[in-house]
């Protein structure tokens, strides 16, 4: 997890001189600005992305060789104002403060110049060197702007560099400015009472005149407030300092401050911000001038796109290409890898090697691996989709068109798409929920979405429903499929009020629709992709290792543990229906992916298949003909997926002569509902931490058990 | 259905008659705004936080804002202020105290 202060603890160590005094660069902007696009256009190296230090908010870094020193650069995340108006948001100043020496690279929109120079203005207000870099200068100038940047910078008095595109030489000359990086000199004019008091709080030893302005306007967080207070009091009152520290010298000059705007009669927040704006209105309009009566063509576009007739087919058409090209586009990788899975141990079979070592490598290590890499493909594909629907501006309509409808059940409009991907795969659902903006809403989507069945569980309904309720399979896996959301719904429903989750904002910039900055998309992705896979080997492999042993070892008695286990547990089952320990032993195997439910209860009903030893010719050609299948599907993938595997009749037969009718009903709820697979967890674990995941294990447990003895019972 | 009927009024009664003393009209909630309204924003309530979420997105005192479009099943709105091209849900535009322009495009109150 990138740090700030121990990489700069690193930095120092390394004791090379950075580009001027800097050795990192934190760049601030709003949403949607380009920071990311610079930074990569300025590093040209690999992305890095984290979570923040106890946050679920994504934290990109980059480190690059600049002028033959090494240099980090931070994205922070998109925020509207330093005192933060979202979750996100709330992570800028925090990050700020904890990194005095780093440079702030200011990023501005030069189409949006009055709104970002606001933001401009607060950091100014820090009193840090900075520099100000005007961004997306071509759609600008498209839309009649005329930008003359050497004004703002005359007005600003620090750098001001106009970066025409993102190729190297607009590095450059940001490279360039950053050497000549200031302390701002712009004043904002306040009323005087306003600019009185926040004088008088920067005597007092506030830290920069914009912790006296967000003082004065109650703009800090709490926790701020309270250190403001325990700092004014010595530090000798450390619990509860802002309830009852009114002394000291800070305090005093915040009274003081109070009471000279009390006479004034100004509310400080109304009056602070209307300055703000104002002095940013008068540096925007010597930057630039503007070409009345021109249209911004977005708008032309979202009169169709989000027309209240038009936009729901849109949406849904949206949503259904999307789901489609995530899962067509990466199946056949997906399968690429099953081929690999098979010729490699297939290849160890042919070595001879012992039992027991050939059982190991072949079934725990190459399976344990082959489940980890399956997941590449359909995260990576998630990831550039991801990308490419936020760059483009895409998002924010779909999150427009969905709010109405998604908010009846108590979510956000954005909560569309991981509900969509789930019916895929609930890996990728859950790493689809960081484009939600409330952490709350994030894990309360995350934590419901296991209920709605992926497709790895639609293989054991088909054969089962097949097998007993031939009539009616139609409508038993339909019933499935509402019954799975009928209870993500509700529990994301019964979240919301368990978790106290604040509202987030519907409040949200609807950006201009732009081509995606593809290459960096595919960076981010693969950073992203990379990152998932460093948190979910090690619980990956863990579990199919333990399966491996629980399956392959043989207790004194001439019984295997797993059946000893699956014995054990049976009797917790027998009021579902399903008191077979075949039947429930088959659950447990069932934690790696659910669809092993099937393979396991082949296992024990029909016999061990032998491994078949493959030759290094022979693993070659499948390997060969595995990459042309999965290069054909790729490219047919727009077309649409093959159809489903054939219904394994054996397996069907043996298994009526173990389950009851209710029992097997009972048996698909079970597997519908029950704890999420291993590589869910492990994304869960990631993004929420181990309480949650276990959270979600037995949560996940209890309702299907519920459920699965309540359809029992109900069953005819 | 209380709120749907102010809305109504505040929409049309401007345009219909010229002049602009229409008495509904000198202060409406934002939400109560029909597709392709225009209004000045006169005040904003609500949490700190989302005031300052407003401030920033250019909804702010005196801002001049344009009603673009509605999403379905009561979605949010589709506003332009400024520059900036924006959602806001339907709760929140209720804290949204806004002025209609009359026929003429002119406002009864002051600019601040």
């Amino acid at each position: 997890m990138p740090c700030p202060r121990c990489d700069a603890a690193a930095g120092a160590a390394a004791g090379s001189p950075a580009p001027g005094p800097f050795r990192r660069w934190c760049l601030v902007g709003t949403p949607n600005v380009g920071k990311t696009s610079l930074i990569n256009a300025v590093a040209g190296s690999r992305l890095e992305v984290g979570n923040w230090t106890g946050t679920t908010v994504e934290l990109a870094s980059a480190h690059a060789v600049v002028a033959g020193a090494p240099l980090q650069l931070v994205d922070l995340p998109g925020a509207y104002a330093l005192g933060g108006t979202g979750a996100e948001e709330d992570v800028v100043l925090p990050a700020l403060e904890a990194d005095p020496d780093a440079l702030i690279v200011n990023v501005v929109d030069a189409n949006h110049l009055a709104r970002d120079l606001t933001l401009t203005l607060e950091l100014a207000e820090l009193g840090r060197p900075m520099v100000v870099v005007l961004n997306l200068i071509e759609q600008a100038t498209a839309r009649g702007l005329t930008l003359d940047p050497a004004a703002l910078e005359a007005a600003f008095g620090a750098p001001v560099v106009a970066l025409r595109d993102h190729r190297r030489h607009g590095a450059d000359d940001l490279v360039a400015a950053a050497t000549r990086a200031a302390v701002p000199t712009v004043r904002v004019a306040y009323p005087d009472a306003v600019a009185a008091a926040a004088s008088d709080l920067v005597a007092a030893g506030a830290a920069s005149r914009w912790h006296a302005l967000a003082t004065l306007t109650d703009e800090l967080p709490s926790a701020a407030l309270a250190h403001l207070a325990t700092a004014a009091t010595g530090g000798a009152t450390t619990a509860g300092g802002a309830d009852h520290a009114p002394h000291g010298e800070r305090w005093a000059a915040l009274e003081r401050a109070h009471a000279r705007l009390a006479t004034a009669g100004l509310d400080p927040f109304l009056a602070a911000a209307e300055a703000r704006h104002r002095s940013a209105h008068a540096l925007a309009a010597a930057t630039a001038r503007v070409a009345s009566g021109h249209v911004d063509p977005s708008e032309r576009v979202d009169r169709w796109l989000l027309h209240p007739v038009v936009g729901p087919f849109a949406l849904i058409v949206g949503l259904a290409l999307t789901f489609h090209v995530t899962f067509a586009l990466s199946d056949p990788w997906v399968g690429f890898f099953g081929v690999v899975q098979e010729v490699l141990a297939g290849w160890i079979t042919a070595l001879g090697l012992p039992a027991l070592a050939e059982s190991f490598l072949a079934g725990a290590l190459v399976e344990g691996v082959g489940t980890v890499v399956a997941f590449v493909p359909v995260l990576f594909v998630l990831y550039v989709i991801l990308g490419i629907l936020e760059n483009a501006g895409i998002l924010a309509r779909v999150a427009f068109l969905a709010d109405g409808l998604m908010r009846a059940i108590g979510l956000p409009g954005r909560a569309v798409l991981p509900m969509v991907l789930s019916i895929g795969c609930t890996v990728p659902a859950v790493q689809a929920t960081r484009t939600l903006e409330e952490p709350g809403d994030r894990l309360r989507v995350a934590l419901a979405i296991p209920s709605i069945p992926c497709s790895a569980r639609l293989p054991v309904f088909v054969l089962l429903a097949a097998v007993f309720v031939p009539d009616i399979a139609a409508f038993v896996l339909t019933g499935l499929y509402v019954l799975g959301f009928a209870i993500a719904i509700a529990s994301a429903f019964a979240f919301k009020h368990l978790l106290r989750t604040p509202p987030g904002s519907g409040a949200m910039e609807l950006p201009s629709y732009r081509w995606p900055p593809l290459r960096l998309v595919l960076k981010l992705a693969w950073a992203r992709t990379r990152a998932f896979l460093q948190g979910a080997t090690g619980p990956i492999l863990i579990a199919v290792v333990a399966v491996w042993a629980l399956l392959s070892i043989t207790l004194p008695s001439g019984v295997s543990l797993f059946e000893t286990v699956a014995r054990a547990i049976a009797p917790v089952f027998a009021p579902l229906g399903m008191d077979d320990w075949r039947v429930v032993g088959a659950l447990i195997p069932a934690a790696v992916a659910k669809e092993v439910v099937l393979g396991s209860l082949a296992l024990t009903l029909l016999g061990d298949v032998p491994g078949v030893a493959l030759g290094f010719g022979e693993g070659l050609a499948a390997l060969g003909a595995g990459l042309s299948d999965a290069l054909h599907g790729t490219l047919t993938a727009l077309w649409g997926i093959g159809g489903g595997d054939p219904i394994d009749t054996e397996l069907g037969a043996a298994l009526g002569g173990v389950l009851s009718t209710g029992g097997a009903v009972a048996l698909m709820v079970f597997t519908l509902l029950y704890m999420p697979c291993v590589a869910t967890l492990a994304a869960l674990r990631k993004a929420f931490g181990t309480r949650w995941m276990l959270f979600s294990i037995g949560y996940q447990t209890t309702v299907a058990y519920l459920m699965a003895w309540l359809v029992f019972l109900a069953w005819p | 259905m209380n709120s749907d009927r102010a809305a109504w009024e505040c929409a049309h009664e401007p345009t219909a008659a010229s002049e602009a003393t229409a008495p509904c009209c000198v202060r409406c909630p934002l939400s109560s705004l029909q597709r392709g309204a225009c209004a000045r924003v006169v005040s904003l309530a609500g949490a700190p936080r989302l005031r300052r979420r407003l401030m920033a997105l250019g909804i702010r005192p005196s801002a001049e804002l344009a009603v673009l479009g509605r999403a379905p099943n009561r979605g949010p709105l589709e506003l332009r202020a400024g520059t900036v091209h924006l959602m806001l849900r339907e709760h929140e535009a209720r804290d949204v105290l806004v002025e209609l322009a009359d026929a003429e495009g002119r406002y009864a109150l002051p600019t601040l």
